[in-house]
């Protein structure tokens, strides 16, 4: 039985589009805390660049800044969550991780809010956005994260407070090559995809 | 009867899109039927189970015009909640989205979400299990268990929510004949003691066309033919150009009969297809033709005087945890050989293949690549000899555009750019896809992918290409279109090594069956021995193309039992009903 | 190959993918005292014992503490070979501890056996600190495998839910542990999809970021690629973000095992504290 069809546009479509928080949300952040979790333990021995020390180069950092300006606050809770179990499997005590990961919030969370407030486009277009994702993106949030990051086990004895201007260079160095290297690629060939998750967010958990 | 399920003119476009997925689609579905859905990528299958359980609209953003009941439930207007303790819904590669670490908490997920009391979750599980055949694996890891398992434990996942219509999306994808016969066994008990309303989505027609009372073509989200799976698969042209794998002998049939007045059904099964041959030959001679001289399709394999372009010799791989993978291979294949490399799942054909590229090192034993060791030589060096097309070609496709992809293999040799540039010309050129070459990859769909895949590593020139199981995602048209150009590519002269499980494919293509049971080489002949060796090939969990089967069950007529093709099949019927003129069949 | 992330060793299966037999919480399913310990509890006890590792810098309470855990250890049935892979998750890092202290600290003593330009100095009581600290961080780590190695993360659920947390939180946590082993699969697969391509991981540093840069490419855009379907599956299994009450299967009460294990941690956790700050 065949039938003989004629092209008609259906009248009287209703659009369904509601901005709510949904269970896209809720996978992509399952799904993006396990990449940053696997991007802190199995992938940073596949980049030791300085061997025993793969403190420096971290794979997860130069994602975790993409995820939060794509998902908002999922992706803050992603890096989170993600570098504490990541910190958690290579034998960092809990008692440590819940401070020191903190650093990841400040890392996704300061280009995070600087995109939203300026507008800027996650493709980096215009010179404009790219100049906004520099700033905040690369060099502030890396000035506040590695800080952080450096103090945190100043305070719970692991290193000498002598120690910090030489860990925090080397955190700095590292995290600002990474993040101009590789994230710009990531946010130009990745925010399609993102976008088709329907996870995108404009504000912070919508 | 109130039909169970009660599709009235629907119409659903996706945000974003240009086209619509669903066109005025309208279907009932009376209680207790199960219907199969077949049509090409992209007709709208999937779309329309997400329809079904009222995921759209309700939880897609998109436009939507229609009504679409299920169990008297308008699915638009219905919560989600509500409407899948009505309506289950198995997505494909449901494996991949398992949320327990055993399968009782895999069980006990939706239960829990839907405030399921303690005791009647217990009994739920229980039941689900008992149903799937799978009790007394409640505390194995889900992951841990084979194909057909793991495709049970989600199917009882869903059953656990006592719906009253089963919406299965491709339950046969990725899975090998082991387990496709467990999962068939297990939706067949299923409709025999529930009685349960389903509908199943499938590419692969000879499993879904047994288990359903109605068949529906989605061409571009419309409706063009529906009926019982015998008249279904009469409209040959129809489904053939809808990229539907028709049952082989159902082809055979159409093209003896084609142009002609045709008398009665055509078959869809090896058993009426014995029937509807042997009316149609009886009282003819068996054939004058001599196989050399008539119906046979010569596949020309590679002299052994070639000096080998693989060689295994006592190769043994021990996995870290002890288990052996492969045990004793013993293994040369010469240029131009087109291999098939056959066997169930785990029995360790890309553990094999693997080695031909340097990825896996021998723990025993060696193997050369073109005469050098792969412990001794670097990877880098071995892939400018043997291409390996991943089973998933978008873990290989790393750059944006086709024409950085196919460029990409070229700048890991170190070539110059100029050298670069008129290769990757002439490589599109060849293939037929110059227009393609601005194109960025994620603009393209999964079988152009998997050429660009080809196409990246083919630029390379390597000696050996090595595909694992490259048609495993694609519709029948996709396929055939792959299997052409790498006939192409065979004729240039390349070696090629085939991982399938399919043996219409291996037949029409393979000169030469390798078949791995447990680590070990079990049946290494040319494809017409190979696919004619029924012992063999139930140890290896295959079964021969439906043209062999026949062509054997016909042998007390006189039919050679290894006929291997439609092709050969064909000519040797021509051939035998010739003097009698054509018209009669 | 060994998963770094579940320490379990796992052969590809002919579908494509890793066959994992443990989670990655390293849980090993032995019968042990500790299965009949509410999570929470075991929780509330790592917390404290890791607090207390690091809060407390004496060898006479420091060593029996990490001797304690042990024993706990080898009470749960826990493999040591699990600590050879612990140890060496934490050599990073235990290096760099290392390097920093010697180079960087000024422990006082009585002899200095080398002293820096920048003024710090190495002393006979530098090699004793560092020593304690080794084996204040190995007590604060091994306790977590106290934890991980006896609870399911359907438990850690239990736990999670017990102190409050949304259920959305507590499902993102424990279907990303469940998850990552999809993802390990999926990125080691990357790995030798692109090895196959001819690419390696040698060269300048450039060139590293670069081929990361790739690897990440792949990886994030194969995982955004499944989201809709998976959420698709967790829809169609009645996962709804704001669905009110709901049951589980497993319900773990509060015992007299958790009683007997939290007084005695918590009583020693308060003194010893009050003792050091006091």
């Amino acid at each position: 039985m065949s039938i003989a069809f004629q092209e008609v546009e259906a009248p009287g479509t209703q659009i369904w589009a509601r901005p709510r928080v949904r269970v896209n949300h809720v996978v992509v952040t399952s799904f993006s805390t396990a990449i940053m979790a696997i991007l802190c333990t199995s992938a940073a021995f596949l980049f030791a660049v300085v061997p025993g020390l793969p403190l420096g180069f971290c794979p997860a950092v130069p994602v975790m800044v993409p995820l939060g300006i794509w998902f908002g606050g999922w992706g803050l809770l992603a890096a989170y969550v993600g570098c504490g179990i990541g910190g958690l499997l290579k034998g960092v005590p809990l008692a440590l991780v819940l401070p020191w990961v903190v650093n990841d919030l400040f890392m996704a969370g300061i280009p995070m809010l600087a995109f939203r407030f300026f507008k800027a486009d996650p493709m980096l277009k215009t010179r404009r956005d790219q100049v906004i994702f520099v700033v905040f993106g690369v060099v502030l949030n890396s000035l506040v994260a590695v800080t952080w990051g450096t103090v945190i086990p100043v305070a719970y004895g692991f290193w000498p407070s002598r120690a910090v201007p030489l860990i925090w260079t080397q955190y700095m160095i590292a995290s600002v090559l990474m993040l101009a290297v590789i994230t710009p690629p990531i946010l130009r060939q990745l925010t399609p995809y993102a976008r088709r998750t329907h996870a995108m967010t404009t504000g912070i958990f919508v | 009867m109130q039909p169970k399920i009660d599709v009235e003119g629907v119409w659903w476009r996706y945000a974003e899109a240009e086209a619509w997925a669903l066109r005025d689609l309208s279907l009932q579905i009376a209680p207790g039927d199960a219907v199969g859905i077949v049509g090409q990528a992209g007709a709208g299958k999937t779309t329309l189970c997400l329809a079904l359980a009222g995921l759209i609209p309700q939880e897609t953003e998109g436009e939507w015009r229609g009504r679409v009941q299920v169990c008297g439930l308008d699915t638009s207007t219905t919560p989600v909640r509500q409407l899948v303790q009505r309506v289950g819904l198995l997505l494909q590669n449901a494996e991949c989205y398992l949320v327990g670490m055993s399968v009782l908490d895999e069980l006990a997920f939706g239960l829990e979400n839907l405030a399921c009391p303690r005791d009647e979750m217990w009994r739920r599980i229980r039941w689900a299990l008992d149903i799937v055949g799978l009790a007394g694996f409640e505390e194995k890891y889900p992951q841990a268990l084979s194909g057909g398992q793991k495709q049970r434990v989600s199917l009882a996942a869903v059953l656990t929510l006592q719906p009253e219509v089963l919406v299965l999306d491709s339950p046969f994808a990725n899975v090998d004949g082991a387990g496709r016969t467990e999962v068939s066994a297990a939706i067949r008990d299923l409709r025999g003691r529930l009685g349960t309303t389903m509908v199943i989505v499938e590419h692969s027609t000879e499993d879904l066309a047994p288990l359903v009372d109605r068949m529906i073509l989605l061409d571009q989200g419309r409706l063009p033919h529906q009926a019982a799976p015998r008249r279904f698969f009469q409209s040959v042209e129809l489904l053939t150009r809808n990229s539907v794998c028709v049952p082989q002998v159902t082809e055979l049939g159409y093209c003896l009969s084609s142009g002609r007045c045709v008398k009665g059904e055509l078959p869809i099964s090896v058993e009426t297809a014995e029937r509807w041959v042997r009316e149609r030959v009886d009282g003819c001679e068996p054939s004058s033709l001599t196989a050399d001289a008539g119906w046979i399709d010569a596949k020309p394999t590679a002299p052994a005087s070639f000096a080998p372009v693989i060689c295994a010799q006592g190769l043994r791989y021990v996995y870290p945890d002890g288990t052996v993978g492969l045990e004793h291979v013993d293994l040369e294949i010469h240029p131009g050989d087109y291999v098939a490399l056959v066997g169930p799942n785990g029995s360790g054909k890309t553990t094999l293949a693997k080695h031909f590229i340097g990825l896996i090192k021998p723990t025993d034993g060696c193997v050369r690549v073109k005469g050098r060791d792969t412990r001794t030589t670097p990877i880098k060096e071995l892939v400018a000899q043997v291409g390996y097309v991943f089973q998933n070609p978008d873990r290989q496709l790393c750059t944006e555009t086709v024409e950085e992809e196919i460029a990409f293999g070229l700048q890991n040799q170190g070539l110059p750019s100029g050298e670069i540039a008129e290769r990757v010309e002439r490589t599109l050129a060849q293939l037929g896809w110059a227009r393609l070459q601005k194109d960025r990859i994620c603009t393209l769909g999964l079988a152009e992918r998997q050429c660009v895949a080809i196409a990246s590593l083919l630029v390379t020139e390597p000696a050996l290409l090595i595909l694992d199981e490259p048609t495993c995602w694609l519709d029948g048209g996709q396929s055939r279109a792959l299997m052409q150009l790498l006939d192409q590519v065979n004729e240039r002269g390349k070696t090629i090594i085939l991982i399938t499980h399919n043996t219409r494919l291996v037949a029409d293509h393979a000169s030469r069956v390798v078949g791995l049971m447990e680590g070990r080489v079990m049946l290494d002949a040319p494809t017409r021995v190979a696919l004619g060796c029924a012992a063999a090939l139930n140890e290896l969990l295959l079964s021969p193309p439906q043209v062999t089967r026949l062509a054997q069950r016909l042998a007390p007529l006189g039919f050679p039992p290894d006929l291997l093709t439609m092709n050969e099949m064909v000519k040797y019927i021509d051939g035998r009903v010739g003097s009698r003129g054509r018209s009669v069949v | 190959m060994t998963c770094v992330g579940c320490s379990a060793n796992h052969r590809p299966s002919g579908a494509g993918g890793a066959t994992h037999v443990r989670s990655f919480l390293f849980y090993v399913p032995v019968e042990s005292p500790a299965r009949r310990v509410n999570p929470l509890t075991k929780l509330i006890v790592v917390l404290l014992v890791s607090t207390l590792a690091f809060a407390i810098e004496n060898p006479y309470v420091n060593v029996p503490l990490l001797i304690v855990v042990c024993v706990g250890l080898a009470l749960m049935g826990i493999s040591f070979k699990f600590l050879k892979l612990v140890v060496l998750m934490m050599s990073g890092l235990l290096l760099v501890t290392t390097l920093a202290q010697l180079s960087f600290s000024a422990i006082p003593g009585e002899v200095r056996y080398i002293t820096f330009p920048w003024g710090t100095y190495v002393s006979e009581r530098t090699l004793p600190y560092i020593l304690l600290f080794y084996v204040r961080f190995l007590t604060a780590s091994l306790v977590n495998l106290l934890f991980f190695c006896t609870t399911r993360e359907s438990e850690l659920m239990t736990a999670l839910r017990t102190v409050r947390l949304p259920y959305i939180a507590c499902f993102i946590v424990t279907f990303a542990l469940r998850v990552m082993a999809l993802l390990l699969d999926e990125w080691w697969a990357i790995v030798e999809a692109q090895r196959a391509r001819g690419m390696d991981f040698q060269g300048s540093v450039s060139d590293k970021l670069h081929k990361l840069e790739r690897l990440l490419v792949l990886m994030l855009s194969s995982t955004f690629r499944r989201v809709n379907m998976a959420s698709y599956a967790l829809l169609a299994r009645g996962l709804v973000i704001d669905a009110g009450p709901r049951t589980q299967l497993r319900a773990l009460a509060w015992s007299r095992y958790d009683v007997a294990v939290l007084v005695p941690v918590l009583s020693l956790s308060v003194a010893l504290l009050v003792a050091r700050y006091g």
